[in-house]
């Protein structure tokens, strides 16, 4: 066990807690997002990259709202913080300093077929080629569909982090 | 304008043709790349090279053996290889597959939920081991990692307040963590038991 903390624990009645990590470019913290927080809240925490980090070093990078269900999360080589949220199927894109710059929703577009609506956004991988997100549409939360099992990409203008 | 694009412009002009710029490209633009055959439910993505790779389906209930690693053309959106994960563990009675991280060794490491992490060469042999098996200190969820510089592994456990019906039959199963928790692995490099 490296670390743990109650804030880390998710909701009683939700239990979806720490989920998604990622260390920063400079490999000096990890990331961690949880889903569903005690009061229903999407956030997104971060702990020093130490041997033994303490409860005092676990600090709040960004506080998502409520029923946002941040999941996968992945960072450019810009330094922004891309979130995957499960509950909005929705990316969000985080300045360095946790503020949201931008909000992205699908559908994706699938010619010659319909496109395809976001469904659970659940992780985030980067395609270099293209400066594009490559994310995996999760289609748990709502009726099944196998059409929705996909992967769809999203133009961001952005690199992965050398770590990805 | 450079003489050779005046002189293409005219040349086009002439034959009664103009040149029609590809559309623009704008942030937040998106479109499907490639479909996950069933069962589906895909988590984890991570690539190598010309490559994507898919991790799933992640769920409960999903049948034994129906983990999965897929493997697609990054330029093309076509599925090229498909790497059934063949570690179960039978006391679950399900399999499943969370997300997956290339380490430093080249090796795609990708958590299955009542296993722990498996290590996967991704080879024609589609040779895999256990990392680590988890439930070190009781039930848990695993479900992200990510490496470091200095390739240590951190695991998210996500589900500290369940105790899923497989693990109660498991062996390994000695207490229940009190809350969530990424652990830290040691480097790579170094050895792990198996299961």
């Amino acid at each position: 066990m490296w670390f743990t903390d109650p804030a880390l624990a998710g909701n009683p009645l939700i239990p979806f807690g720490v989920n998604g990590i990622r260390i920063d470019k400079n490999n000096t913290h990890v990331y961690v997002s949880v889903t569903v927080d005690a009061t229903f809240r999407g956030v997104i925490y971060r702990l020093p990259l130490v041997a033994s980090p303490a409860a005092t070093d676990l600090e709040l990078f960004a506080s998502l709202g409520l029923f946002t269900g941040p999941d996968g999360i992945a960072f450019g080589k810009s330094g922004k913080l891309y979130v995957a949220e499960a509950l909005t199927s929705t990316i969000k894109v985080l300045n360095p300093d946790g503020t949201v710059q931008a909000v992205y929703a699908g559908p994706a577009q699938n010619p010659p077929g319909s496109p395809v609506p976001w469904a659970n956004p659940a992780n985030i991988a980067f395609n270099d080629q293209n400066g594009a997100l490559l994310v995996t549409n999760h289609a748990s939360l709502v009726a099944f569909d196998p059409a929705l099992f996909v992967v769809f990409d999203v133009f961001v203008n952005d690199k992965g982090s050398p770590l990805p | 304008m450079s003489r050779f694009s005046f002189l293409l412009s005219a040349a086009l002009l002439g034959l009664g043709l103009t040149a029609t710029p590809a559309a623009a490209q704008a942030l937040g633009d998106s479109k499907v790349i490639a479909p996950v055959p069933l069962p589906g439910l895909p988590e984890g993505i991570a690539t190598r090279g010309n490559r994507f790779y898919v991790s799933g389906p992640a769920a409960f209930g999903q049948a034994l053996g129906s983990a999965f690693v897929r493997a697609y053309d990054i330029r093309t959106g076509a599925l090229e290889t498909t790497y059934p994960i063949t570690i179960t563990n039978p006391f679950a009675e399900m399999s499943g597959a969370s997300c997956a991280a290339f380490g430093p060794d080249g090796k795609l490491y990708v958590i299955e939920p009542f296993i722990g992490v498996i290590r996967m060469n991704l080879d024609p042999g589609n040779t895999q081991s256990v990392y680590s098996a988890f439930t070190p200190t009781g039930p848990s969820l695993l479900n992200d990692l990510a490496f470091d510089g200095a390739g240590n592994l951190y695991v998210t456990d996500m589900s500290p307040t369940r105790s899923p019906r497989p693990f109660t039959r498991s062996p390994r199963v000695v207490a229940r963590p009190q809350c969530g928790s990424p652990t830290r692995l040691s480097p790579v490099t170094r050895s792990f038991p198996s299961a």
